[in-house]
């Protein structure tokens, strides 16, 4: 019995671990079958809820319904099925009842046991073999053959079904049991039974950057209306809307560049969207762009910043510093090149930085980021333009055209140059016919542009006459990046003419303006003859034919024509005054002469006459024969004097072409005597070749015995004593056989026969400069002879003015006088004065015929004195002495004026022949030069010193006392060189740049122009002096070597007194280089050490 | 003492007047004015002084005119200086003739061109050509209507036609000098003949000189020029002057002769209309005879 306890505790453990599968078991099965009732039951409500969209009654109803199912299901399985599987005994039956081998033994067991008096009752091994029995069959009774797992896996099996359906429906309307759910979620709210047409709106509430396009998609649910329509607006503004088709159930639409923001919706069939609303975000954008160019060093462009826009434009080389300044912080940029090489840039908060160097023309943009990294849109597409530096260009101001070279050989070049960036080089390149070309570089000053002045002297060249120089001007810019540039000037050429063909030339120029001249005075007498002759006949009253008015129109037109072609002949005379000056063909003085007939010819058709004839042009049209007269009337007095001037001209041109004739001859012969020297001289030193020069100068020669005897036949009309000395010029030239003994000169050179050939050389030379010596000594005879004859004419009519004007004052007193004579009588007195006054002023007009000596006022006053002679002898005859007594004094005061005038002329005359007048005025203007050298220094201290206001306007006001005190002296100084016309205008213009500048000083304008006027006007001088002096000296033609003189404007003078000296010293040595005789060399020297003295004395004093 | 400082003023004030008073006799030499019986003593002067010169006795002249002259402002007093500046050229004090004359414009400035005129003539009687020159262009250019100027730009002519010849120029002045001051310049017209220069202008001036008072001298001066130098410009002058002088003398037919003579010789001269007026007229005259 001890055992059975313990076999009995086991068999109870065994029924208890029954009891507990059991028990498991039967919750599985019932929560799998509550379970999957309530997964039906709630797919059912759902889909009712879904299908029905049931009210919260119902709703919360068929909830409640799907929990408590369930529940009670489950409440009514446990409750009925637990009780047996809680009591043991029930167990135990339960178990003898699946396991009939048990038989009641189990539960025979558990009451022998369970009961108190079994012990006492059955014997202890009866109670034992019982229990020992029924656990021993208990033991092999499996548990799953108690209880089976197989109705739970049935249950298992309906849940996993009702959840496949409910995973079906779900899949199958998983939208619509979802809002179902959430519905159903919330039982007791009231939900609005959704439309039929479902939409969805993409992206619904957006942020779209400035300027993108915001895309929009549609998606249709449920009903498909045909359309939807698209709504939206600006802030408060009206809805707009648009009408969309729906073919499909979705759909795209595009806000293309969104600018503002605005709220859109979508309304399709009974569904609508919410109000959605569209945000802007801002994109970075560039808010100012700065430029800083850095030019390569050559171009010498300063550093240039440029706001404006961002195009790039420089010369290649040139480094661009490129900032931006951006709307809003920046995250990162890059400057694009061509739109595929991206160059981050330094970005420092809205600011961004970087730099490139031009290369090559093209493109570029910047792209930027923003903190929120939103970049910029549609960047601007710069361009980046590289600058081409221009080849430099160059022209030749002067001579700017083919040139006969002049007598001294020297050439004045004025070289224009320019480039964009400066000029580095100049040269000049030439060739002399078709030899090798040479260079030379010519001095200046590097930069932008230049006008540079040089006289090229080519004496050097050894040219003979008709060689050619065929040159240009060369220029280089100073491009260091891609190598100098080049540009030249065209060729040009420089001819080298004999004496012959320029005397030739000039000749036939000159008769041919004679002629012209000549046929014009001839048509202009007839003319004169016709409109007379309509005069009269205007004045009888007679009204003009038709034909007669055309004849007047055709007279008139011609008038007017030859009017204004005296103005191209004046023109073509200075022409060839400058072709006389180049080729040093005729003297200052002659030259001078020209000048004033080319003036005199200008200055023939008056605008009194020009006036004169329009008028008469528009009277011609007049029916009115008194206007027609009255026109005619105040014409033919201007036609007269007209025809007076074109005769005065006329004839002044015929003596001063025999002037220039002779002193052309002259030269020749001069000419031929320095070439037969330099052949002689090349012949002693045996050189090759000079038989052909022989014989040049043998048809040279030839030629002026021929133009010897032509010019003593054109001569006789002139000085008959002239004439004679000419003829018998050319007969000693053919007594001497000079054409002969050349000819042989020529064939002993070309034997090298030197000997005779030098002794017939010298001979030649010999014979050659007596010739010369004779011809220049019978010009001087000429030229004397002239101005005696003329200066008697003067003289004679000064005393016949002398005389009128006493007999004029005598004749006035007479009328004064109480015992005067008869008013008639005086009259005649009056008349007979008045034409000696007449008689005087023609002995004036034939002087005035050959020689430009006359004061010009001289026909005006003595015009004066006969019109209040004629007024007088008028009032006379009127019986009026008493009245007659004023125009006869005006008449004395006309004539003592008009003598003065004479006086004046012949001054003039007599100062043309004597050359010393100059040198006095040339001693003048060196002082006065060098005055104001002085007077320019201090104007240069002046504004050296950077005075105050006050005292820079005592200082200014100072100068300009100076100032013009030297341009009064000057004036004066101008008045004793009349008679010498380009001398004194030269002084004269100088004289009025003086005021200039003093008048600039005087309002205090002390700049650096105002002295660099006054350097201009001392250069003047200098040069006015210089011309004067050479004036009336014998310019030799030589051909010898020089240093070319370049002048690049007048420099200012230095601060330091010691670089004056040094200037002045450079100024003394240049002007020492002048054609100046030997007795003013002197003085010059003495005057540059005078400056140079003084300048020394300032600087040493304290 | 209060008045003590007025009197330096009292003082002053009566050397003021007495100093006056005593300029004005430093002045006129008199201490009292001669206006109240001085007119017509001035006037006697004057007339004094001019017979002086007339007859040639310059120091009587020079005596008389002093007087007046330094009797200070009067109506005579400024003829006086003129008639003194006279008076001492032809004494050869040329220095005082200046002064004179100086004085002459000094008190009567209208008188400039005349004084001027004179000056100039003192220096080219002195030989100063070129300063005499200047002195008539001057004249002459700011007067040219005064009466004056007619002698100054015959004179400046003078000079200027001769100027390259001062020698013998000197020599005419001189003689022209010696002339005016009545004295003999047969030296000097010696010399111009044996210097052969000027021979034609010193026998015009002589001629001109003498026609006065020796016509039968002068018309032989006349002749002689017309003869030895015909193509001379003076010798149209000497014609004409040598007609005027027979015409005065009554000599028409002669003058008449040597009248058309001036018309076939000179038929461009500016006189020529005068010389055929006259012509006419004496024939007119003649023919009324």
């Amino acid at each position: 019995m001890s055992a059975s306890p313990a076999l009995h505790a086991h068999l109870l453990a065994h029924l208890a671990r029954l009891r507990r599968r059991a028990l498991l078991l039967l919750l599985g099965e019932v929560l799998a079958l509550a379970l999957g009732l309530g997964l039906l039951l709630a797919l059912v409500a759902l889909g009712l809820e879904a299908w029905l969209f049931v009210p919260p009654p119902w709703r919360a109803g068929l909830g409640l319904a799907g929990v408590a199912i369930p529940n009670l299901v489950l409440g009514l399985q446990l409750s009925r099925r637990l009780p047996s599987l809680l009591s043991l005994k029930a167990l135990a039956l339960r178990v003898e009842g699946r396991c009939p081998q048990l038989q009641q033994h189990l539960i025979s067991t558990l009451e022998l046991w369970e009961n108190p008096r079994a012990a006492s009752l059955y014997s202890a091994s009866l109670l034992g073999a019982t229990l020992e029995r029924a656990t021993r069959l208990l033991a092999q009774v499996e548990p799953a053959q108690v209880f089976a797992t197989a109705p739970l896996l049935a249950r298992l099996r309906q849940l996993g079904g009702a959840g496949v359906v409910g995973l079906l429906a779900w899949l199958g309307a998983g939208q619509s049991l979802g809002a179902a759910l959430d519905r159903c979620a919330h039982p007791l709210t009231a939900y609005a039974r959704p439309s039929r047409t479902r939409l969805a709106l993409e992206p619904g509430d957006a942020e779209v950057v400035k300027g993108a396009d915001l895309a929009l998609r549609l998606r249709l649910a449920g009903e498909r209306p045909p359309s939807a329509r698209l709504q939206w607006r600006e802030e408060a503004s009206p809805w707009q809307e648009e009408e969309l088709a729906l073919d499909a159930d979705s759909l795209r639409y595009l806000f293309k560049r969104v600018q503002r923001p605005f709220a859109y919706r979508v309304e399709a069939g009974e569904g609508s969207t919410p109000e959605y609303q569209v945000r802007l975000i801002e994109p970075p954008v560039v808010q100012r762009l700065r430029l800083e160019y850095h030019y390569p060093a050559y171009s010498g462009l300063p550093v240039k910043s440029d706001e404006e826009n961002g195009d790039i434009t420089g010369l290649a080389g040139t480094r661009v510093l490129i900032e931006l300044e951006a709307s809003q912080p920046l995250a990162g940029t890059e400057l694009v090149r061509g739109d595929t090489l991206p160059q981050p840039m330094q970005v420092e908060g809205a600011r961004a930085r970087t730099e490139l160097t031009i290369a090559r023309a093209g493109h570029y943009h910047l792209e930027l980021l923003d903190l929120k990294q939103v970049a910029s849109r549609d960047p601007i597409r710069y361009a980046i333009q590289v600058l081409e530096d221009a080849p430099p260009s160059v022209a030749l101001a002067e001579p700017g055209r083919d040139l006969d070279l002049p007598e001294n050989l020297k050439v004045g070049l004025r070289v224009e140059a320019a480039d964009d960036f400066g000029v580095a080089r100049l040269s000049l390149v030439w060739r002399i016919n078709s030899e090798a070309e040479e260079r030379r570089d010519l001095p200046l000053r590097p930069g932008r542009q230049l006008s540079l002045a040089q006289t090229w002297d080519l004496g050097g060249l050894d040219l003979l006459p008709e060689d050619r120089v065929f040159y240009r001007v060369e220029v280089f810019d100073n491009d260091a990046f891609a190598g100098p540039k080049q540009s030249a000037t065209p060729e040009y050429s420089l001819r080298y003419p004999s004496l012959r063909e320029l005397y030739e030339e000039v000749a036939q120029t000159q008769e041919a303006q004679q002629d012209s001249l000549e046929a014009w005075a001839e048509q202009e007498e007839q003319s004169q003859k016709y409109l007379e002759q309509v005069r009269r006949e205007a004045l009888r009253n007679k009204e003009l034919s038709w034909e007669g008015k055309k004849e007047l129109e055709s007279a008139l037109a011609g008038q007017k024509a030859r009017a204004q072609a005296l103005e191209e002949l004046a023109r073509q005379l200075a022409e060839t005054a400058q072709k006389l000056e180049q080729g040093g063909l005729a003297s200052q003085e002659l030259l001078q002469k020209m000048e004033e007939i080319r003036r005199l010819i200008a200055e023939v058709a008056t605008p009194e006459l020009q006036e004169a004839l329009s008028r008469l042009q528009e009277v011609a049209q007049s029916p009115n024969p008194e206007d027609l007269a009255e026109a005619l009337k105040a014409f033919n007095e201007d036609h007269r004097a007209f025809q007076e001037r074109l005769d005065r001209t006329l004839a002044l041109l015929r003596q001063i072409q025999a002037e220039q004739r002779l002193e052309g001859a002259v030269k020749r012969a001069e000419e031929l005597e320095k070439r037969q020297n330099q052949i002689n001289q090349a012949a002693a030193q045996k050189t090759p070749g000079l038989a052909p020069q022989e014989r040049r100068l043998e048809q040279d020669t030839g030629h002026l015995q021929e133009d010897l005897e032509k010019q003593g036949g054109e001569m006789g009309e002139f000085d008959p004593e002239t004439a004679r000395q000419l003829w018998d010029q050319a007969g000693a030239m053919q007594e001497q056989q000079l054409a002969q003994r050349m000819q042989e000169l020529a064939g002993q050179l070309e034997a090298q026969e030197m000997s005779e050939a030098r002794r017939q050389g010298e001979s030649l030379e010999g014979d050659l400069k007596t010739l010369s010596q004779s011809m220049r000594k019978m010009q001087g005879e000429f030229t004397a002879r002239q101005k005696k004859q003329i200066g008697r004419q003067l003289q004679q009519a000064l005393a016949e003015v002398l005389h009128l004007s006493r007999r004029q004052e005598d004749l006035g007193r007479q009328g004064a006088s109480p015992t005067a004579p008869p008013p008639a009588e005086l009259a005649q007195d009056q008349f007979a004065l008045l034409q000696g006054a007449d008689l005087a002023a023609e002995r004036i007009g034939r002087a005035a015929k050959q020689t430009l000596s006359l004061a010009p006022e001289l026909s005006l006053s003595l015009g004066q004195a006969r019109r209040s002679m004629q007024q007088a002898a008028q009032l006379l005859g009127q019986q009026d002495s008493q009245v007659a007594g004023v125009p006869q004094a005006e008449a004395m005061r006309h004539l003592n004026e008009t003598a003065l005038l004479l006086r004046q002329s012949l001054d003039n005359l007599s100062k043309s022949q004597n050359p010393s007048s100059f040198g006095e005025a040339m001693q003048k203007l060196l002082g006065l030069s060098e005055q104001q050298a002085g007077l320019n220094q201090a104007t240069q201290q002046a504004l050296g010193q950077g005075l105050e206001p006050g005292n820079q306007g005592r200082e200014a006001g100072r100068l300009a006392a100076e100032q013009d005190r030297l341009a009064q002296a000057l004036e004066m100084l101008e008045q004793q060189l009349r008679g010498q016309g380009g001398a004194r205008r030269r002084v004269e213009s100088i004289a009025e740049e003086m005021k200039s500048v003093a008048e600039e000083l005087r309002q205090q304008r002390l700049t650096p122009q105002t002295l660099a006027a006054q350097q201009r006007i001392m250069q003047r001088m200098l040069d006015a002096s210089r011309s004067i002096h050479t004036q009336g000296q014998e310019e030799k033609r030589r051909a010898e070597s020089g240093q070319d003189q370049g002048y690049s404007g007048p420099g200012a003078l230095p601060a330091d007194l010691g670089q004056a000296y040094d200037q002045l010293r450079g100024a003394m040595k240049r002007a020492l280089e002048g054609p100046y005789p030997e007795e003013y060399r002197a003085l010059i020297e003495q005057y540059y050490e005078r400056v140079y003295q003084d300048l020394l004395g300032r600087q040493e004093q304290p | 003492m209060k008045g003590c400082w007025l009197l330096p003023l009292l003082f002053a004030g009566a050397a003021w007047g007495l100093d006056r008073g005593l300029q004005r006799f430093l002045e006129t030499g008199e201490l009292a004015g001669w206006e109240v019986a001085g007119r017509e003593r001035g006037a006697q002067l004057f007339r004094q002084g001019q017979k002086a010169l007339a007859l040639g006795d310059t120091a009587a002249g020079r005596a008389a005119l002093e007087q007046l002259t330094r009797a200070g402002s009067g109506p005579w007093t400024a003829a006086a200086w003129g008639l003194r500046a006279e008076n001492a050229l032809r004494a050869d004090r040329l220095d005082e003739a200046e002064r004179c004359l100086e004085e002459v414009c000094r008190q009567v400035p209208q008188t400039a061109a005349w004084t001027r005129l004179r000056r100039a003539e003192l220096r080219y009687f002195q030989g100063k050509f070129a300063e005499a020159a200047a002195w008539l262009e001057e004249l002459a250019r700011q007067l040219p209507g005064d009466p004056s100027a007619n002698d100054a730009l015959a004179l400046l002519a003078l000079i200027e036609e001769h100027k390259d010849r001062a020698g013998p120029l000197q020599v005419l002045a001189r003689a022209q000098l010696r002339l005016r001051q009545g004295r003999d310049a047969a030296g000097e017209w010696a010399q111009l003949e044996a210097e052969g220069v000027l021979q034609a202008l010193a026998l015009l001036i002589q001629a001109r000189w003498v026609a006065g008072g020796d016509p039968a001298a002068a018309l032989r001066l006349y002749e002689r020029l017309a003869k030895e130098f015909p193509k001379s410009p003076h010798a149209a002058a000497a014609r004409l002057e040598e007609a005027a002088l027979r015409e005065v003398g009554g000599e028409l037919a002669e003058a008449l002769a040597q009248y058309e003579a001036f018309l076939a010789l000179f038929p461009e001269d500016a006189r020529l209309p005068e010389v055929r007026l006259h012509i006419q007229r004496l024939r007119q005259q003649r023919g009324n005879q």
